[in-house]
């Protein structure tokens, strides 16, 4: 007869994997993504007392829940059905490319990284339960921080550009000393799309909207103004 | 309060994270399940942070919510499909079959299978998790005593199977998957 130790040696073979070997995994985007998602969920504080067993557990909610943020880290691209009913209103997300803070009434998002991939713009705004698409676009250092075409959805955008640094500095004669902020009424809703103008790189070509995709913007909103 | 809330969350889903995917790991037959308990298990612990135990007994308190949840899953409940798809996919390569003693194991893993489920589900938080009687209690919300006993039998059973299939006893212990 086998003895217990030799019982659980046979039993510890058959693991796949030993928790060890996960070490670092619940820093990975999926797992951070997951966290973000759960958090975003609501939880009521007028809730019975804790139930008993799954009895009460939203199931379905939950698993779109996190199963949409975590499904957008691959996709990129999540159906609008998924965020209504799924997404909560998690405060804060903040990862390579920006930051997105809860401020009153409204989401406001500072550019860490103009440069990112927009699927990280799409990701933040998603954790906070907002369908955002950005894309920045490089410009003349006048347009730079200036919303330059929006559509879809409805809420107010207003964007500007705050100096990064301790000591202020002159935006617009030096639009990269500055962070673009960007804040979007909580009142948001629907799939929004905004493009915005960043600095150029060396050597880079203009944005230019009747060459690219996209709606040609008024001629008003490209002199005048962008809600700054 | 809310911030409060969100920073014990944070920190228990840190020390937890790769036990209760290890946890969900070794029991799911896919990867796409696997993410399925850990997503969901961590979504129930976040709704009721109320009744999460301090200390290390949170992670036993944890194993037991995944316990419940893949319990439903195996029931059949039919409402996954293409979700956590970047965990799965993060985690498929542990999928790949060991490539040694793989018919050996492959006998022990099916009598290891076809143990009831709960003799299963004790030898391997013993065997997976490392887990002592009591912390097992904590899991299955049972005594200690009643942990004692049906763990006996447990092995009991499990070592029958294996010297009926002729499974030697002594083989060296090799946890986890080939390297």
């Amino acid at each position: 007869m086998m003895d217990a130790r030799n019982a659980e040696r046979q039993v510890a073979r058959l693991a796949r994997v030993r928790d060890e070997e996960l070490n670092g995994l619940n820093s990975g985007t999926a797992a951070r993504t997951l966290l973000a998602s759960i958090v975003a969920d609501q939880v009521h504080p007028c809730d019975p007392q804790p139930r008993r067993g799954l009895a009460g557990w939203q199931p379905r909610r939950l698993v779109l829940a996190a199963a949409a943020v975590i499904a957008m880290t691959v996709a990129g691209v999540v159906g609008l059905s998924l965020l209504q009913d799924g997404m909560g209103n998690a405060t804060s997300y903040a990862n390579s490319a920006i930051e997105v803070t809860r401020e009153r009434d409204f989401f406001v998002a500072r550019i860490k990284d103009p440069l990112a991939d927009r699927d990280k713009y799409v990701e933040a705004f998603r954790a906070v339960g907002k369908d955002v698409r950005i894309e920045l676009v490089p410009v003349s250092p006048r347009l730079v921080g200036q919303r330059l075409q929006a559509s879809g959805g409805s809420g107010q955008m207003s964007s500007e550009l705050v100096s990064s640094g301790p000591n202020p500095a002159d935006c617009e004669l030096k639009p990269a000393s500055c962070t673009m902020v960007i804040r979007i009424s909580a009142e948001t809703t629907g799939t929004v799309r905004y493009t915005l103008g960043r600095a150029a790189q060396p050597g880079e070509a203009y944005w230019d909207p009747d060459i690219d995709a996209g709606m040609p913007p008024a001629p008003h909103e490209i002199s005048g103004g962008s809600g700054r | 309060m809310d911030e409060e809330r969100t920073a014990c969350f944070e920190a228990l889903y840190a020390a937890t994270f790769k036990h209760i995917l290890g946890y969900a790991l070794r029991r799911c037959d896919c990867p796409q399940d696997a993410a399925d308990v850990v997503a969901e298990t961590f979504a129930i612990t976040w709704r009721r942070m109320d009744a999460v135990p301090l200390g290390d007994q949170a992670r036993f308190w944890l194993y037991g919510v995944a316990r419940n949840v893949l319990a439903n899953h195996r029931r059949g409940m039919a409402r996954r499909q293409r979700l956590s798809v970047a965990l799965a996919a993060e985690v498929a390569d542990l999928y790949e079959p060991s490539a040694e003693d793989s018919a050996q194991l492959s006998t022990i893993s099916q009598i290891f299978r076809d143990l009831p489920e709960v003799d299963r589900e004790l030898l391997s938080l013993v065997a997976w998790e490392g887990l002592d009687r009591g912390e097992i209690a904590t899991v299955l919300g049972c005594s200690r005593n009643a942990v004692r006993i049906r763990l006996h039998r447990a092995r009991k059973r499990f070592g029958q199977e294996l010297a009926r299939a002729g499974e030697s006893p002594g083989r060296p212990a090799m946890a986890g998957r080939s390297q």
